[in-house]
């Protein structure tokens, strides 16, 4: 903390704002992945060493698209994976790019599953904040958003990923050392209470300000994502959030083919790949569309209430408004957007 | 800070004052050595007050804070590109008003869910005529029990009314319509109603856009026996219990 760089992180305007003066020529900002990557200057090494592995990648791309034997689906695939594999990062893209990134993936899980798979690119709606409030009186343990959670944004079945944790408390106490996750009997256990976490997608998220390629980022309605596709699985932001709000895909995430939700967003709940981070997301493929979010959807007792922080008529500001509230590790200045509070 | 940076220099001047023993002039070398530590004392020194300035300063909260947002950039007329109709298609609504008449939100409508209604296919007589006190009596709702407050607080005639039997019944004896019900339940339940109207005690469905749509009591609660029953979660961490109990 105290070395933090003094530094108005503001990341809406820092991607454009590089471009514009390119890169560290000028110093103004440190270069984006893009400037890193494609526009640094080369001496001989790096320019060897890029050629060695852009060849090693290459070869396999070529070796079936150019090959007398492979077939039109592997040659269409080849040529997909060797625009994936060159694309940007996404928040450098431009709509049209954005546009076709969408359609070489969905191209391309044709081409491999045989199904059809919708992947959105809809961007964050002008005068929207994404709030969240939690009622801790109301939980009851019953675990029903964590199923939804998992139906909804294809999480790892294999090793049972979540972003949900529901902590059963002991009354008399907040703390999370002495909290049980892996309640086992019937729910609400007597003299117990329940509390659940996930991403709180604070407003001054630590784990964006870590990550060395920019692959995660705030988005302008407040939700804080990932590109799967920039990530290089550092796990640095792991390490920086407080509120474990991170997974990790050890390995290669495994969704029985009948149980994918094939309604998916870029940023969202689109297929991942090993070595890469995800969380929560609020359903930015739900929300972004007036939904709720599947855990908001799921849960029976109202314990859950999404909103708009910006509208002064939504229920997540009553809440603000009118209950007593808290948030966890207020004193980090993270500033979650993650309000709990009691009836 | 200044303690890491001295110590680091104070290595790098020993270092150099073990070289000058090896050879050249000590003399020389032991006032390299002397300015080499009051250098290293200075860096230590602003590195010092600069940390003691940056720390004080330190990470700005309101720069970042949603509530400075909220307040900035609260908007009550938002023009939605979006909305909670789709999601609650095939519901039909009902409007909660407030005293003024303003629609609030809405909630579903309850009598088309109500299994035998109306009552009059079954009932022609008012509630009140039926009430007997032969406990050998055959109940037509046998099934029901009121298991809600206790019986000197609420008997089936303080929600029903004794004239009608299509309709509920408020304390000042006016009659209520079905799908209304939340107004009986309000009279005694006003923190919760209160909560409600809010939007924090009952679940919203559908979208968080506009316009709202929330369940009312009756859609959670069963009024004859409004608390409820421990149940088993709907998953349970099985992985996790090998990790930490493996066969």
């Amino acid at each position: 903390m105290f070395f933090k760089k003094k530094k108005n992180v503001n990341e809406e305007t820092a991607p454009q704002h590089t471009e514009k003066c390119g890169g560290d020529s000028c110093g103004c900002q440190q270069a984006d992945g893009f400037d890193q990557v494609i526009k640094k200057p080369l001496d001989r090494r790096s320019a060897l060493k890029g050629l060695t592995a852009g060849l090693l990648a290459g070869t396999g791309f070529l070796n079936s698209s150019c090959s007398v034997t492979a077939g039109d689906t592997d040659k269409e695939l080849a040529s997909l994976k060797w625009d994936e594999y060159f694309k940007g990062n996404y928040q450098l893209m431009t709509a049209e790019e954005k546009k076709a990134t969408v359609a070489r993936l969905e191209k391309m899980y044709a081409l491999n599953n045989g199904g059809k798979i919708n992947i959105s690119d809809k961007g964050a709606a002008k005068d929207v904040l994404y709030g969240y409030a939690f009622n801790i009186s109301k939980c009851q343990g019953y675990m029903d958003c964590v199923n939804a959670c998992v139906e909804e944004n294809n999480q790892d079945r294999d090793s049972q990923m979540q972003y949900i944790r529901i902590h059963e408390f002991k009354k008399g106490q907040m703390n999370f050392e002495m909290a049980d996750d892996n309640f086992y009997h019937e729910v609400p256990a007597a003299g117990h209470f329940y509390m659940g976490t996930q991403c709180f997608h604070c407003e001054n998220p630590p784990c964006v300000d870590v990550c060395p390629v920019k692959a995660t980022w705030k988005e302008k309605d407040g939700i804080v994502v990932i590109d799967y596709d920039w990530c290089i699985g550092c796990r640095y932001c792991q390490a920086a959030c407080p509120y474990d709000g991170r997974r990790f895909n050890w390995s290669t995430p495994h969704v029985p083919e009948n149980e994918l939700n094939k309604d998916q967003h870029y940023l969202g709940n689109r297929p991942r790949k090993k070595g890469v981070m995800e969380k929560c997301t609020f359903c930015i493929q739900r929300s972004r569309s007036g939904e709720n979010p599947a855990c908001v959807e799921a849960c029976p007792t109202g314990a859950r209430i999404f909103g708009n922080l910006l509208d002064p008529n939504s229920t997540i500001r009553w809440v603000i408004e009118n209950k007593k509230v808290f948030r966890l590790k207020e004193d980090l200045g993270t500033e979650p957007k993650f309000w709990y509070f009691m009836d | 800070m200044d303690k890491i940076k001295n110590s680091s220099s104070y290595r790098h001047s020993l270092f150099i004052s073990r070289h000058s023993r090896a050879g050249g002039n000590p003399l020389e070398w032991s006032t390299v050595f002397g300015q080499v530590t009051a250098y290293a004392g200075i860096t230590g020194f602003i590195g010092f007050v600069l940390l003691l300035t940056t720390s004080c300063s330190g990470p700005s909260h309101n720069d970042h804070s949603p509530l400075v947002q909220i307040e900035k950039h609260s908007n009550s007329n938002i023009e939605y590109s979006v909305s909670s109709d789709p999601f609650t298609y095939g519901i039909e609504k009902v409007a909660v008003t407030n005293s003024e008449k303003d629609t609030l939100f809405f909630i579903p409508n309850r009598v088309n869910h109500l299994v035998s209604f109306p009552c009059n296919n079954c009932h022609t007589q008012a509630l009140g005529n039926m009430v007997s006190d032969d406990p050998s009596g055959k109940k037509a709702h046998w099934n029901i029990k009121l298991n809600h407050a206790t019986d000197e607080a609420l008997t089936c005639l303080t929600c029903h009314s004794s004239n009608d039997v299509e309709y509920l019944r408020l304390n000042n004896e006016k009659e209520i319509h079905f799908n209304q019900s939340q107004k009986v339940c309000a009279q005694c339940h006003s923190t919760q109603s209160n909560d409600w109207v809010g939007g924090a005690h009952g679940k919203i469905i559908g979208g968080w856009a506009p316009p709202r749509v929330s369940n009312t009591c009756v859609n959670c609660h069963d009024p004859h026996s409004p608390a409820f029953e421990t149940r088993w979660p709907s998953r349970l961490n099985t992985v996790k219990i090998q990790e930490l109990d493996p066969k």
